[in-house]
């Protein structure tokens, strides 16, 4: 979960844009309900709720910590609620529904403003297409997971909850397990169009990696334990806004921006802004209870490197929690 | 070989484990092999299905059945005098998302020809079993085993269970035989009254 705003500092004559990137590994496009282990039986649902903590305080600069005067912050406590329907062995149908509660410490025009915001975030629909391969002791599912992202979260405010554009993508996902072992690798891509504010998001791409194993297994009790090593890598691009220019020397007026420069007329001009985007990759321990047809799930991910370009709010760590569960059938009389 | 390859033959090649003899003496129970079965949450809701399965007999194991994800096998308990619905049984793990390998049973009967087939009559179950040799032919069996009770332990492989044809009699192939002691009279009255 991605969120950029566009803020202005000025006094000092010149444009800046502040983005908050939230650094989340949060597996909002890629990784699918119940923690990764769809159901896989025909006709089999699977819920989970995620709680998601992002907190950003460190301000960069060309990826370098800077000072932080101004104590500007960030932070975003997300509940997912998710959901899978397993139509058969090929074919799943998953929601994820954020609802977010945003509080910052950022600048808007001259002033440094407290806000907040909380609410439905985008949701988030992908259909699976998996392909499993049994063996005995070792099974292993292949997916491509095509996503929609709709623009369902609000865009009013200083502190949006929603991008104001759907957006689509696709995962590549392979996973294998054995009773002791578990890996799984994926790859994928998010793209979005303009949004309400005339601002293009930069599109993303993702590697993620999870292995590890089972290092405990009762099967009287029908309870495991997993334990994993995450990685997650992250490269997202620039932002883009297109406007239209007056004709003007020494300053102009742009459509809901405001320049100090030089800016040759024309019909519209798309511009970068400088400080969106980077890459970044986070890696970090995640553990996970399954009891009977239940599982809880404990990640918590740390920045092992991040290039962030020009200035940005930066979190340090993020720390998650998952509470997920199968059902062969949604209400006990289905058959 | 690319990546992916790789890292899946290592994950094979760790499970892999030499072929288990399984052996089972008890005509009351019933081994399935399964392939892809390795994880208690993944298979919480197949294993909540078989629970469906009327020839189970639910006083036994965990209503009639226990799963051990490291063999990879699901153990079951069989009631007596009903007939095991390996359709049934084929189709929940199918619809699960997994691959029976192979069922492994002891069989206890008589033996007889009926035209080109050696059938046992399960006194078990009530079921008809056609036995094969290794090389899938009839299985005649040694000689002063003709009309005699015998205790079988066979294995019905994957490619008869996925065959609706063969769920008409299911035909198992003999691993080992051995001549029965002659059926306890209490058994043969409860027989006669089911």
């Amino acid at each position: 979960m991605i969120y950029n705003g566009i803020m202005q500092l000025t006094g000092t004559g010149y444009f800046l844009a502040l983005t908050v990137v939230c650094l989340t590994a949060s597996p909002s496009f890629a990784h699918h309900p119940v923690l990764d282990a769809e159901p896989r039986g025909l006709g089999a649902f699977g819920f989970q709720m995620r709680f998601e903590n992002i907190s950003a305080n460190a301000l960069e600069q060309d990826g370098s910590e800077i000072s932080n005067s101004q104590g500007l912050s960030y932070d975003n406590r997300t509940q997912w609620l998710e959901g899978i329907y397993t139509f058969n062995r090929t074919f799943h149908a998953v929601f994820k529904v954020p609802f977010q509660t945003k509080t910052g410490r950022l600048p808007i025009g001259a002033q440094v403003k407290d806000l907040k915001a909380s609410g439905m975030g985008d949701v988030n629909l992908s259909f699976p297409i998996s392909r499993y391969f049994n063996a005995m002791g070792f099974t292993s599912h292949m997916a491509m997971v095509p996503h929609l992202l709709l623009p369902t979260g609000s865009t009013d405010g200083e502190l949006p909850l929603g991008r104001g554009t759907a957006g689509y993508g696709l995962a590549l996902v392979y996973d294998c397990e054995t009773p002791r072992l578990y890996g799984r690798w994926e790859v994928f891509g998010h793209a979005g169009s303009k949004g309400d504010d005339d601002v293009k998001r930069g599109n993303f791409f993702g590697v993620d990696m999870g292995i590890g194993g089972f290092p405990v297994i009762n099967e009287e009790r029908e309870f495991s334990i997993k334990l994993t090593l995450e990685t997650h890598a992250r490269v997202q691009m620039k932002d883009k806004y297109t406007a239209t220019l007056a004709a003007s020397t020494g300053g102009s007026s742009v459509v809901g921006h405001q320049h100090a420069g030089f800016y040759a007329a024309g019909p519209s001009v798309t511009y970068s802004n400088d400080n969106t985007g980077g890459r970044w990759i986070e890696v970090g321990p995640s553990a996970t209870c399954y009891f009977r047809n239940m599982a809880f799930r404990l990640d918590a991910f740390f920045p092992a490197y991040r290039k962030l370009n020009g200035t940005q709010l930066a979190n340090d760590w993020i720390l998650q929690f998952t509470f997920g569960m199968t059902l062969s059938k949604l209400f006990p009389w289905m058959q | 070989m690319n990546a992916l390859g790789i890292l899946s033959t290592i994950f094979v090649l760790i499970a892999a484990a030499p072929e288990k003899t399984r052996e089972i003496k008890d005509p009351s129970q019933m081994i399935a092999e399964v392939k892809g079965m390795v994880c208690v949450f993944c298979s919480f809701a197949v294993r909540e299905k078989l629970e469906r399965l009327e020839f189970l007999d639910k006083k036994m194991f965990r209503k009639g059945k226990v799963a051990n994800v490291e063999e990879g096998t699901v153990t079951m308990a069989l009631a007596r005098g009903k007939p095991v619905d390996f359709a049934g049984l084929y189709r929940i793990m199918h619809k699960g998302g997994y691959d029976i390998q192979a069922v492994h049973l002891n069989l206890i009967g008589t033996l007889a020809g009926k035209g080109d087939a050696m059938v046992i009559l399960n006194e078990f179950s009530g079921q008809e079993f056609s036995l094969v040799d290794e090389y899938r032919r009839p299985w005649w069996g040694p000689e002063d085993f003709k009309g005699k009770r015998i205790s079988v332990e066979g294995v019905i492989p994957e490619d008869v269970l996925a065959n609706p044809e063969a769920w008409v009699r299911m035909v198992v192939r003999v691993k080992s035989a051995r001549l029965a002691p002659d059926r306890p009279a209490e058994q043969k009255q409860e027989d006669k009254e089911r």
